[in-house]
């Protein structure tokens, strides 16, 4: 289940894709028509859709992106946390959507709404940052087990995000190193802030605002979501 | 030959044979009192991803680790870019700068554990003393050197003490050359591995 290119306003809106997400619409509420033609009504049913969840909703929906995320989101895999009554969901594996990922599958479960808040801000990265992906590692276990080597990341909702580099590579990086981007990780800091899930980032760069400083943070940010 | 003990799975390759190493065998044997220009060193190494290897790695299907890394420590913080291998080396090099040959050494490798609970990060004290490895009847021929290799698994050590909410927050090797029968030191070194876990 899932679109080839994108759809929407000002989009490629291929008949077959712009009939799953008017599927997919009406399957959330809507009563459109569903005729694979990307009209008005479309249009507007998107936008409506995208309010639940954005706060400037854009009419336009990625392969990878939030509203596509959202519009399957009850395709993907809920595993439930018994113990703790919280279910938890794997996050998507990146196709150029402004993220990569860098820790295993199994270390990826995130609450539905941590899940939602990191692919609307890899959504907002792109726009401002379109060749230069975000890294995300290690979230939770999908039964909330201790992962080790964490004193955290058991409740879906603490993720570690690599730096930015000056090369824009996909590799680790130390804010220590010469490759290591201030200007973009502070784009990324203020991007992550801007979105009201994140409640706390930690990282070692004292001269970027709205991090606060942890031992053995030189070279991911910890970043808390909101439970 | 690889050898059990303590708990630690070691696996020894050694270039120190139990007698004298053709260089030395030509040179003549000293006196303690001539082997000045003896040393010892301990470093760690591991094998672990190549930067090429590491750029878009895909880490639900990663490439083995086959670049041997010097390691200053021991850090997961980032699964791909902080090495962390599950075992590590510590690598032994005699050293001899002296005239003379140095001969009928033994040299013992010793390893020591800080092992904690999470809570006492940073003021764990050090366990006992184990022996690794002891390689008797070693020579080293003047201005030569030799190397020895001992694996310790640090990963398993990890896993363990983690689920007993442990830790062990270093591992300290000490290397001592000694000659029998006085058993007087000839060189030693001590190195640490600093063990960092996440957040």
């Amino acid at each position: 289940m899932q679109i080839k290119a994108t759809v929407g306003i000002d989009c490629v809106n291929s008949p077959d894709d712009v009939m799953l997400i008017q599927t997919l619409i009406n399957a959330a509420g809507g009563t459109l028509k569903v005729d694979g033609v990307m009209g008005l009504r479309t249009a507007v049913a998107i936008k409506q859709y995208q309010r639940r969840f954005l706060t400037k909703p854009d009419g336009r929906v990625d392969p990878a992106g939030l509203t596509m995320a959202n519009l399957t989101a009850g395709k993907l895999k809920i595993m439930s946390l018994h113990a703790q009554g919280l279910s938890l969901i794997v996050l998507p594996r990146p196709a150029a959507n402004g993220y990569y990922t860098y820790s295993a599958v199994d270390r990826q479960y995130g609450t539905r709404e941590c899940i939602a808040a990191l692919l609307a801000i890899a959504e907002t990265w792109k726009c401002s940052k379109p060749t230069v992906s975000i890294g995300l590692g290690d979230i939770s276990f999908k039964d909330g087990r201790p992962m080790l080597p964490h004193k955290s990341h058991r409740h879906g909702i603490h993720i570690d995000v690599r730096p930015l580099r000056k090369d824009g590579k996909q590799l680790p990086i130390s804010i220590k190193d010469l490759q290591y981007s201030h200007a973009d990780t502070k784009l990324l800091v203020e991007t992550l802030r801007g979105h009201a899930n994140v409640k706390a980032i930690l990282f070692n760069d004292s001269k970027i605002k709205g991090v606060s400083h942890w031992v053995g943070h030189d070279n991911h940010l910890h970043v808390s979501m909101r439970a | 030959m690889r050898i059990l003990l303590a708990g630690v799975a070691l696996c020894v390759v050694s270039a120190l044979g139990c007698g004298s190493t053709d260089k030395a065998a030509n040179a003549a044997p000293s006196s303690e009192a001539s082997l000045e220009g003896l040393s010892v060193e301990a470093t760690f190494h591991g094998l672990w991803w190549s930067p090429a290897q590491m750029e878009g790695l895909n880490p639900d299907a990663p490439p083995p680790k086959t670049t041997d890394v010097v390691l200053t420590s021991w850090e997961s913080s980032d699964p791909v870019g902080s090495p962390h291998p599950d075992t590590v080396t510590a690598v032994v090099v005699l050293r001899n700068r002296g005239a003379s040959s140095a001969a009928g050494l033994t040299l013992t490798i010793a390893a020591e554990w800080q092992d904690g609970a999470f809570s006492t990060a940073g003021s764990a004290a050090w366990g006992p003393k184990n022996v690794l490895h002891t390689a008797s009847d070693v020579a080293v021929a003047p201005g030569a050197a030799d190397t020895l290799r001992v694996s310790i698994a640090i990963g398993d050590r990890v896993t363990r003490l983690f689920a007993k909410q442990q830790w062990p927050y270093a591992l300290r090797v000490s290397v001592a050359v000694v000659r029998p029968p006085s058993l007087q030191t000839l060189a030693e070194h001590q190195a640490v591995l600093m063990i960092h876990r996440g957040d």
